[in-house]
């Protein structure tokens, strides 16, 4: 998902004065520094006067922004200042109003994604722009421009020698799929990624946010490698100290416009933070300076507190009291805190007031009185589509309702009171969350917690993606929520927020509390060193979710499916032979197997859609179209050239609707399911014009071609193995494979990464609808003459075949063998049936029994992932 | 954040719904029909009884209906298995497919595969599965069609076909509707499935040539019959939607008294005198509604050609005669009965005893009968 900055509504008069001081003073600096002329040698990308302008934001402002060869321009910025659009705009994402873009020395006004590649700029996003059904290796060669790609035979190698440089801080295997790496491994997958790339120039948008010191060590050490060979980085982020490190050229954006570029080493901290805020700061106020109210009565109990990464976990919170949880990443700290408020489970006892609360679910803690703030705002926070007020007043609903029925005006009262306290800017309360900038989403998200006025807080990292002076307010907010007699409890990574905010902080170390910190030694340093010393250095990244054991390796592969199908079809193949006598005969077989190739096409077709994340229900109206203009175009008797002509007519008239299809879906935009349930029914009527009864003979001498039989082997069969091969093939090792898988998985990442998604969806739907061309033949074997309806039934046959081989109607995953074996599966399954002489409910007993647990099963490893 | 939620879970139901069709929510086929096309007649002599023609090795005979999931359907198998147990030699296998063409051409496959001797069939499924029979005949099986119209020729795609005569059928309802109306009255005509069922339309073919040799005996209110789906439900709202279009309408005929029903009851909610109705293959409840209304109603008489379940039986006894060689002097157009007429003095009956929608012009027992639907 794309985060676009966009641009604040401006705060008080009186800081505009202050903000009006501070750009005199950055224009002079900038006139004493002037930038030198953009067309030496050493420029390697060049934005020249861009302007953006979103719905209600001027999100850029005529920006002129030039980055040499040697060195790193840092570029900073409140959230909403317009960084990231700035480099989305440079990096061929976002499409300016005006201006245009140079890199290496070419100008171009409207630049692609493949075009800045190529021209030497690497991007890394603040999300990781991976895709989490490709495999790792598969996702870096993909965004390689062509001249780095290897081959990919070679792709696993050459991934391995990329993120082997990150050996030290992350052992990550190139064969796992994404969806299954942790987050921070995702981002050295990102940025290696970007290395690899060679670029002339690097794009990092806030690559610290995610990594642990180490990484950021060995990040850095790899920028110095990169600028010592000439390279160039851009590089985004809020950690001063971090761009104070390694910047030698610092850019302050503010409101969209360019306050100033300065030299690194003459600015200090505190000048760069009074630019970016447009205000002087006042030093950090610490928790006892700013404490409001009193510390009351105990209030937040738990006792015995244990689950898979944590244990016998003891815990007391008093009323206005604010208890930071901290240590090295990874010592269950998060755990505790996401058991509490009911995400992880658990065993023990909580109780607030002394009253027992339920922590088994999200809503039984809400219930009790336990609101979680998540540390993964993306995946967790924000409900994207959903406007500022709904996504704040979501868990609080109740509070503004009667019966059931929400109070407008109440809601709309209390959030607009919430947004105004903490200063959330936005065009208004109506707009999509997903259009607001990092730290305003955060703020809306924390407005949602306050709002069930819960007695518990519980917040992780509130501060994560959020600019310093955002920052500030949050934390006033925590306080006051204290002070109205809260028990707050913050995980946070950060010792110094710890020490700012908390009147008492608990070290992790093993998933135990290890330490309590109070009074003189809550500061900064006393955390970080009772952090490390409890729990000695660990400095590697888990790089995925879960362990990766035998039974997942194999439960994740795409191809897993096929083989349990395989696996179910000779099982009750053994059953018949052992029941009948007639079971294991070339006749059945001579029977059978023209209707398993018919449903294999059919369940192919189906399959190349569903892994673009699409679906075609008119699948089995064009293949009755395509019969009944076969009765016309292959009329008895034809020459040989004739049938060819027929030939070409059908695959033209195929092709023609998958156009359409494609067209509906990607063009118009309208939902598949619709625009395909359009065509199905406009195909039937088309159907049922050209022939409303059953009539017109297909010429029998063709039709004999196609039931040419090698043995009792329909020459079809085989057709139908070898596409299935072909496109597994395909699938897997070419590039055309891997980009519809690419673009299945998720669009958005697909096309920021380069695929051209709109032509490998038209190639999608185009091939879904010719492959129905060889079942349309056989079901004009099957029916000799022109029948409108003869494939009607074959549309959900052929999803609930490629359901069966392992398709996930989310796209991105499945197998072309999978769909052949989920038709042979159906197939053989009626005709078990009717060979053991079981009553024929029995078919719908265990297709419908195995389709259920299929998708069930197959679903299952995916959901994890989605939630990581 | 995914995007695309919504669309991502309307994709899921898609998918849930073909798993529930795969499961067996599949549509229902034709309840009942009778069909066209000429066929060829015996060779002359008389036609044997079923006890003639059993022979005496072993024979396995299968029964296979497209769809089976309603009365006459039912009540079919049972005449069958009826007709069937004059040969202890003989057993009798039954499969209906619940209107799946796919599970159809199976099941014909797979008793081809197991060696049969005999396939009795209704296909409701028409030419599609023509090529399944003629797998079957080709492998040696017997293949005998009945009323539904597979599109083949005797002979060459099965052993033997015998459906309704439709041309005296649809003859003896517009001579028995003409009767009772003013010349040119206008005349609504029910059955089948939306697209023109092909049984459907040689009925209609068959009245609308005999009241074109009357001189434009009737006004057909539509060009094609109006659809009934075979089905009381339906063609009450069909029923419901004609009778706000057409503010006259003296006639009524179609071909599946059952569904009639439905339409009778649309007269009735909307306050309409019911016309006469020429119809087919009824059941004990019409006779009841007729019981029930034709005082209210003076212009409601009712015809109706029945013995419709029957059919089967002269299917089984050509696939006997065809095992045996022996030879096969059925008709392979079925005249069917008149059951019911009004006026002239064949009143219906309403059994309490017998469930509504059973057949009274089959040949079963009224034990047997009963038996049925139990």
């Amino acid at each position: 998902m794309t985060h676009q900055d966009t641009v604040s509504i401006k705060g008080t008069a009186n800081q505009q004065d202050i903000v009006e001081d501070i750009m005199n003073v950055s224009e002079i600096r900038a006139q004493e520094r002037p930038i030198e002329d953009r067309h030496d040698d050493g420029v390697v990308l060049a934005l020249d006067s861009v302007d953006k302008h979103y719905p209600g934001v001027h999100a850029i402002k005529n920006v002129s922004l030039t980055v040499r060869r040697g060195e790193v321009h840092a570029l900073v910025g409140q959230n909403g200042a317009g960084k990231s659009t700035l480099v989305g705009i440079a990096a061929g994402s976002v499409h300016p109003d005006s201006g245009s873009v140079e890199i290496g020395g070419v100008t171009a006004t409207h630049p692609s994604p493949q075009w800045c590649r190529e021209q030497g700029l690497a991007i890394v996003y603040q999300e990781p722009a991976l895709l989490p059904d490709l495999t790792v290796a598969e996702n870096m060669r993909l965004s390689m421009p062509e001249q780095h790609r290897p081959t990919v035979g070679d792709q696993i190698a050459w991934a391995q020698g990329v993120l082997g440089r990150w050996s030290s801080v992350a052992a990550i295997d190139p064969r796992t799929p994404v969806r299954e790496l942790a987050p921070d491994a995702r981002f050295v997958v990102e940025i290696a990624k970007a290395l690899a790339e060679e670029p002339k120039v690097i794009v990092l948008d806030e690559p610290t946010e995610h990594l642990l010191p180490a990484a950021v060590a060995e990040l850095f050490r790899l920028i110095a490698e990169l600028i010592e060979a000439g390279g160039a980085v851009v590089y985004i982020s809020h950690r001063l100290n971090e761009v104070k490190q390694i910047a030698h050229t610092v850019s302050v954006l503010r409101d969209g416009a360019l306050v100033g570029t300065f030299d690194g080493a003459e600015v200090t901290e505190q000048d760069v933070v009074n630019l970016v805020v447009g205000r002087e700061l006042t030093r950090a106020q610490t928790r006892s300076d700013a404490r409001a109210g009193q510390i009351g009565e105990p209030l937040l109990q738990v006792g015995g507190l244990s689950g898979d990464r944590f244990g016998e976990v003891e815990l007391t919170v008093r009323a206005g009291e604010i208890v930071g949880f901290a240590g090295v990443e990874g010592q269950g700290q998060r755990e505790v805190l996401r058991a509490l408020g009911g995400l992880v489970h658990h065993s023990g006892t909580v109780s607030i007031d002394g009253q027992p609360v339920k922590t088994s679910s999200p809503t039984a803690a809400l219930a009790g009185g336990i609101a979680y703030l998540t540390h993964d705002r993306h995946h967790e926070g924000i409900l994207a589509g959903l406007s500022l007020r709904e996504n704040a007043s979501l868990s609080a609903l109740r509070r503004f309702s009667r019966l059931g029925v929400v109070s407008r005006t109440r809601e709309r009262r209390a959030t607009a009171e919430t947004f105004a306290s903490m200063r959330v800017k936005a065009p208004s309360a109506e707009v999509d969350i997903a259009t607001l900038s990092g730290g305003n989403q955060q703020k809306v998200v924390l407005s949602r917690v306050l709002l069930t006025d819960s007695a518990v807080i519980l917040a992780d990292e509130p501060t994560q993606g959020v600019d310093i002076g955002a920052r500030e307010e949050i934390y006033t907010i925590l306080r006051e929520a204290a002070a109205r007699g809260a028990a707050i409890v913050v995980l946070s990574s950060s010792a110094a927020e710890l020490e700012q905010l908390c009147d008492r902080v608990i070290v992790f170390s093993r998933g135990k509390a290890a330490k309590e910190l109070l009074d003189d030694e809550l500061t900064e340093h006393g955390i970080a060193q009772a952090a490390l010393s409890a729990t000695g250095s660990r400095t590697t990244i888990a790089a995925t979710l879960r362990k990766v054991t035998l039974g997942r390796k194999i439960s994740r592969s795409d191809l897993t499916p096929a083989a349990i199908l395989a696996v179910a079809t000779v099982l009750l193949a053994f059953v018949a032979i052992s029941q009948s006598e007639f079971y294991l005969t070339p006749r059945n077989f001579g029977l059978i197997l023209p209707l398993l190739a018919t449903l294999a096409f059919f369940a192919m077709a189906q399959q190349i859609v569903m892994m673009i994340g699409g679906i075609d229900l008119s699948v089995g109206p064009l293949a009755g179209l395509l019969v009944v203009v076969g009765s016309f175009v292959l009329s008895a008797y034809k020459t040989p050239v004739g049938m060819l002509i027929g030939l070409i007519v059908l695959v033209v008239v195929a092709a023609a609707v998958g156009a359409v299809n494609w067209a509906l879906t990607d063009v118009v935009r309208i939902n598949p399911l619709i625009a395909t349930l359009v065509t199905y029914t406009a195909l039937q009527g088309v159907a049922y014009l050209l022939r409303p009864l059953p009539d017109g003979k297909i010429d029998p001498v063709f039709l004999s071609y196609v039931d040419t039989e090698l043995g009792f082997v329909p020459i079809m069969v085989i057709v139908a193995i070898a596409v299935a091969l072909a496109l597994e093939f395909a699938l897997r090792r070419t590039l055309f494979g891997v980009r519809l898988r690419a673009t299945g998985s998720q669009h958005a990442t697909a096309d920021r990464v380069g695929v051209r998604t709109r032509w490998v969806t038209l190639a999608a739907y185009v091939g879904c609808s010719l492959l129905v061309v060889p079942a349309a033949l056989l079901l004009m074997s099957q029916a000799g003459t022109g029948n409108a309806s003869i494939g009607d039934s074959y549309t959900l046959a052929s999803i609930g075949a490629a359901v069966l081989g392992g398709a996930s109607v989310f796209g991105g995953r499945g197998s072309f063998v999978g769909a052949a074996l989920g038709a042979v599966l159906v197939i053989q399954i009626n005709t078990v049936v009717q060979f053991l002489g079981l009553p024929l409910y029995w078919q719908q007993w265990l297709l419908g029994g195995l389709t259920i647990a299929a998708a069930a099963f197959y679903s299952k490893s995916r959901t994890l992932a989605e939630r990581s | 954040m995914r995007s695309l939620t919504s669309r991502r879970v309307a994709v899921a139901g898609v998918a849930l719904s073909a798993v529930l069709g795969l499961a067996g929510c599949t549509a229902s086929a034709p309840a009942d029909s009778s069909t066209g096309a000429a066929g060829s007649t015996g060779d002359g002599g008389a036609a044997l009884p079923m006890d003639q023609l059993c022979g005496d090795q072993p024979i396995k005979v299968a029964h296979v209906a497209g769809f089976g999931a309603n009365s006459w359907r039912k009540i079919t198998q049972a005449e069958l298995t009826d007709e069937l147990s004059a040969c202890p030699n003989v057993s009798l296998d039954y499969t209906q497919t619940d209107g799946d063409l796919q599970k159809y051409i199976t099941a014909i496959n797979s008793y081809t595969a197991q060696g049969y001797d005999a396939i009795v069939t209704y296909d409701d499924f028409g030419s599609q599965a023509l090529s399944a029979l003629k797998n079957a005949h080709d492998a040696g099986v017997v293949v005998v069609p009945y009323i539904a119209d597979p599109g083949g020729q005797v002979g060459s795609d099965y052993d033997g076909y015998v459906q309704y005569d439709f041309d005296t059928e649809g003859d003896t309802m517009a001579k028995w509707l003409h009767g009772q109306v003013d010349p040119g009255a206008p005349l609504l005509f029910s059955g089948g499935l939306p697209g023109g069922s092909p049984s459907t339309v040689a009925l209609w073919d068959g009245i609308q040539q005999t009241s074109d040799e009357l001189g434009g005996a009737f006004a057909a209110l539509t060009d094609e019959p109006q659809p009934s789906g075979w089905d009381p439900a339906y063609e009450q709202r069909a029923m419901a939607g004609a009778l706000t279009t057409y503010p006259e309408i003296d006639a009524l005929a179609s071909d599946y008294g059952v569904a009639s029903k439905g339409g009778l009851r649309a007269f009735v909610n909307a306050g309409r005198p019911i016309p006469p109705l020429a119809t087919s293959a009824t059941d004990n409840e019409l006779g009841c509604m007729w019981l029930q209304y034709h005082e209210s109603n003076p212009d409601f008489q009712l015809l109706t050609l029945d013995g419709t379940t029957t059919v089967v039986r002269i299917a089984a006894r050509k696939a006997m005669a065809a095992v045996n060689g022996q030879p096969d002097n059925e008709p392979e157009n079925f005249e069917l009965p008149t059951f019911v007429d009004t006026l002239n003095g064949k009143l219906p009956t309403c059994r309490d005893d017998l469930p509504p929608d059973a057949d009274l012009s089959s040949a079963l027992s009224p034990e047997q009968l009963a038996a049925v639907f139990q």
